[in-house]
Order: structure tokens, then sequence, then C-alpha cells
């Protein structure tokens, strides 16, 4: 049996207190000092563990506690109250949700799964990812408490082209020969990150995560990184290749922008390397069907597809969500026969380890992330650094080890979550779960299946 | 760069007042050499006094809370428990040769029919007339 991949986690810290989601209030006044103080039988501590950074104004307890009321229940005189912390709904967006954003700092700090004990008090449905259920139809099987042990679930995917079929000459010798392939044990690739006061120490972080990972980086080369080449996948522009940086052409995998001459470009790099795979970084336009099935014709080994931040599609009017289209591509290439010659990978709007799934589930073969690694770094997605503002956290300051750790972390975590969901779907390879739509029910083909019928299509902006 | 003496204010703000921190920087007119950190808080009562005198230490000039009219807190009397707190602080400011004035409360609301000028012009009034922290 092949050695299990395993990610090796560390509590990583972080530097700033982060917001909480409670707000605890102590009214203090009418205190009766009692020997059954609530503060003193708090399960995590808080009260103890309590800080108060002047310089942030930031108080811990909002962060340390776990929502679970007791103190709130067992003073005696009610003197201490509960509610939401205001400053938390201010994080992030309408996608980016405060929420998110906490879950990946906790997964980053620990490496664990988020678990939420005090019940789940939200919508069964929304837009975007969260009108996808996929199936967890072998939960309760009993073996069920082996998929972090004794069963070895396979989070590898291949990134290349795969031959249709394979060509014997007379004598029964195999002719045809196999492309070149690389393996990575995540389905996820990193990529450039589209905000932030970004320096080399960040860029160093990631991609000294995705060396320890083993899986790559998708980023416009620059010299520093060089000690990572490895696992460095440049984006060749014409300006890069200008600066004649000579150990990019060594790299495993060479990525091209899409542009009107992509055709000639493909080809150059063949005829120098043909043993490399080639990826085509391509938005998600209207046109990006039709392009990446001749991308695919024209000799492209992964296309890596990207939308906006929130997921959606770009350059149009009424733009679509990214699941969508990618799940529009992925069905395009079935059609065409042509699948299997391509590794499609998605980004925009992966913000949670079930979006890798469900993007996986939609057809894409991986993912590749960007704002989750700039969360893990502890960004509060202010976008203050976009109006030319300082960063609250002061991310340009990080120290290397310490970002790649936290982001490995966040990985983990990811990782842990994907063998849940496969685990759950009684599926041993994430390979297997590419496209596989059948697993997954969308509530609005449900509800145009069960209600078209009774009250006619759906009207309005859906 | 900014400037060594540039005055250092925290506002910390009721959340259930009606404002936003946006709105609050354009009601208060405050002037351009001071550096302003608006908090929002659950409820006036949520700080409590002795982060606010670690607040100080730090060197802040001055630190005003603005908290809910009296009889409309949304946890019944927080805002009257942190007028205590304030009063009580002031007279710590004072016992250890600090300005009172650098401590304030004050109580306003969103309802247009109240006038808040007074407030405005008091608030602006502290920022002008402070010397700078004596802990900085």
């Amino acid at each position: 049996m092949p050695k299990k991949y395993h990610i090796d986690t560390r509590p990583t810290p972080p530097r700033f207190t982060p917001i909480g989601k409670s707000g605890v209030m102590d009214w203090r006044t009418g205190c009766l000092r009692c020997k059954r103080c609530a503060k003193t039988t708090c399960v995590y501590g808080v009260y103890n563990l309590r800080t108060f950074n002047s310089r942030q104004l930031a108080d811990s307890i909002d962060y340390y506690c776990k929502n679970c009321f007791r103190c709130v229940q067992s003073c005696p005189v009610g003197l201490i109250t509960k509610t939401i912390n205001p400053e938390y709904l201010e994080m992030g967006d309408t996608y980016w949700t405060p929420d998110i954003i906490s879950s990946t700092w906790y997964q980053a700090e620990t490496g664990k799964i988020p678990v939420s004990g005090a019940g789940y008090g939200g919508p069964f449905v929304g837009d975007g990812f969260d009108d996808m259920w996929t199936d967890m139809s072998e939960i309760v099987r009993p073996t069920r408490d082996g998929i972090h042990g004794r069963e070895y679930i396979n989070t590898s995917i291949d990134l290349g082209r795969k031959l249709p079929y394979l060509s014997f000459n007379a004598e029964g010798k195999l002719i045809s020969e196999p492309p070149s392939l690389v393996e990575i044990p995540l389905p996820i690739i990193f990529g450039e990150l589209p905000m932030g006061n970004l320096n080399e120490t960040i860029y160093l972080a990631i991609a000294q995560a995705a060396y320890r990972l083993g899986t790559f980086l998708v980023v416009t080369p620059e010299e520093f990184l060089r000690p990572y080449a490895q696992n460095i996948i440049p984006l060749l522009s014409q300006e890069v290749l200008n600066r004649n940086l000579e150990w990019v052409h060594e790299a495993k995998i060479i990525a091209l922008p899409h542009s009107e001459t992509i055709k000639q470009s493909i080809e150059r790099i063949k005829t120098a390397r043909s043993e490399a795979p080639v990826l085509v970084k391509l938005p998600l336009t209207p046109k990006a069907k039709e392009l990446v099935t001749q991308l695919t014709m024209e000799g492209v080994d992964i296309v890596h597809v990207y939308a906006d931040t929130h997921g959606r599609e770009l350059e149009s009017t009424s733009p679509r969500f990214i699941k969508e289209m990618v799940m529009e591509i992925h069905l395009h290439l079935v059609e065409k026969h042509m699948r299997d010659q391509v590794t499609l990978v998605a980004s925009g709007g992966i913000a949670m380890a079930e979006h890798v799934a469900k993007i996986i589930i939609c057809g894409a073969d991986g993912v590749v992330i960007d704002l989750p690694l700039l969360v893990a770094l502890e960004c509060r997605l202010c976008k203050d650094c976009l109006q030319g503002e300082s960063c609250p956290v002061e991310i340009q300051d990080i120290e290397p080890d310490w970002g790649a750790q936290r982001i490995i972390n966040l990985m983990s975590a990811w990782h842990g979550q994907l063998l849940e969901v496969l685990g759950a779907m009684g599926l041993r390879e994430i390979r297997r779960l590419r496209g596989e739509m059948g697993r997954a029910m969308f509530y609005q083909d449900l509800e145009r299946e069960i209600f078209g019928a009774i009250f006619g299509e759906k009207r309005g902006d859906n | 760069m900014i400037g060594i003496h540039k005055k250092q204010v925290v506002i910390f703000f009721c959340q259930n007042m009606g404002y936003k921190k946006a709105d609050l920087g354009q009601l208060l007119r405050l002037p351009h050499n001071v550096s302003t950190r608006f908090v929002e808080l659950p409820c006036s009562g949520k700080i409590e006094p002795q982060f606010l005198l670690k607040i100080f230490e730090t060197g802040i000039d001055a630190i005003f809370v603005l908290g809910c009219l009296d009889g409309t807190c949304h946890h019944v009397e927080g805002n009257r428990k942190m007028r205590k707190r304030v009063q009580y602080l002031k007279d710590i400011l004072g016992e250890i040769d600090m300005d009172r004035d650098r401590l304030e409360m004050f109580q306003i609301s969103s309802d247009p029919e109240l006038d808040i000028e007074h407030v405005v012009s008091e608030i602006d009034k502290r920022i002008t007339s402070l010397s700078p922290s004596p802990l900085k």
C-alpha cells in the first residue's frame, strides 16, 4: 500500500487579536461577589484568558467565546449579556461573509475542521454553491470512522492530457506515447492574489506552503521564487519573457495567459519543451465554452478558467455563477469526446472546502485558490489596501515560515473536509468525483421539477 | 508621514444609535489634523473601565464614548452604567493629574429632531484645547 498523504499541522496563533463574533457584556454594577461566579466556571476559561489590546482596541473575549451561553445563564444576578459584535458583521462582503472569514482563521490557526456545535440556525439553501446539496448516502456506513485512519481515500489529481485510447502494433507492442502527467496530492493549486499589500514575503510563504504540500503556485515569476522553482507554474506573459529569467523554462508546468496569438505561443513552448504540460489561463466570459474546446484541440494540456472573486462570469451583462459555467464547459467537452484530453481547473469564488468538492462535482478537475490564502494570513478583506491605505494586520510584515504554516494548516483542514465529503459519498478517489452531477441535487432544478408543473416557470431575475 | 503632534482620538459608539462610522465622521466634522478611530460597540456599556485606562496608557489624547439617550438603551441600562464608569474614571484621571476633559460620554441619537449641535461643538472644543497626552 502506498504511503498515506499526511499534512503536518502545528498550532499557529494569529499575530493580531482576531475580530470575534460575540459581544460579551459584563455589567459589573450590582455584582454580589458571590461564591458562584459564572466567570470562574467558564468551561473554556475565556474570562481568565481575557486581554485587551490597547493598540488594536480589541477585546480577546469576543474571539475566545464559544457561544455556550453558560455564563449568561448561570450568573445569579444576570449581569452577563451576550450579543453579536458589530465590527464582526462589518467584515468582508456579501459573498465572503464574516462566518467564512472567521472559520478560515480558525482552520489556519489550528489545522482542524471547524465544527459548529451550537447548532445550525441558517437557511438550508441559498445562492451560488449553496443551492447544491451533495450526496451523503454512505454517511451511516460502519467503517465511516476509518476515513482518517484505516481507509485510504485518495485526493490526488493529474495535471495534463490523457490519451483517448492506446494504439498497439501488430506484435502487440504499445506504440502510442503516453503524455507526461504531473500528479498533485491535493486538488488545489495556489494562484496569484487579487489584492493586498503584497511583497516578496507573502509569495515566499505561499511558495513554501506549495513546496511542503507538494502542490503548485501559478504566478508571474520573480527571481526571489527561484528556490521553489520545482513548485512554481510560471505565467509567461510577454513581459516576463523579455526579462530573461532562465530558470522558468525548466518548470514542470508552464502557464500562458490567453491572448490572440496563443496558438503560436503554445507551439513555441511545445517545440522547446515537448514534455512539459502547458496551462492556459482563460477568463470565464460568455465565449469560454468555445475557447476551451478550441484550446484543447490546439494542444493545451491544462485550462485554468477564472471568474471574479465572487465567482461571477466576466464581461457579461447578466453574469452566471462559476458552477454553471464550469458545468457547461465540462458537458460540452464530454459531448465533443475530448473531456479527458484536458485538465480543467477553476478559480474565483472558491472560499471553503465544500466549494472544492462542489466545483469538482460540476466538472472541474481541481481548483486554484487565491483569497483563502490571504485570509489564512489574517487578512480581514477590508479592502483598505485597494484604496492605498495601510493594512490593519500589517500583512506585509509576516514571517514566511509562519505564513506557510498557516496555509498548510488551512489546507490540512480542507483536506480533512474533502475526506469527510468523499467518505460520506462512498468514494475513494477524488478523480471519480469529477462531473458526478448525479451525486448532487440542485435546488433550482428540484424546484422546477416539483413546483414547475403547478406554478409554472419561475419568473423574474432567475 | 504622519506628523508627530497629530492628535489621536478614539471614539466608541453604540451600534443602536443608528449611526455608522462614516455618518459619525461627517456629523462630528472633526478637524483634519486629528487622527480618529471609531469603534462600534454592541452597547456603550460593553467597554470595561480598565480598558479605557489602558488606551490612555498608549498615549491617546482623548476618548469619547457616544451612547444612547436615557431610557432608550437596547440593553436596558448599559448607557447608564457606562455613564457611571466614565464619571468614576474621570475622577481617577483627576487624581493622577491628567486632564479630566480627556474622557467624556455623550448621549445622542440619530433622531433628526434632536439638536446635537452642542455635542459637536463640545467635542470640537475639547479636541482643540487639549494639550498632547503626558503619557506620549
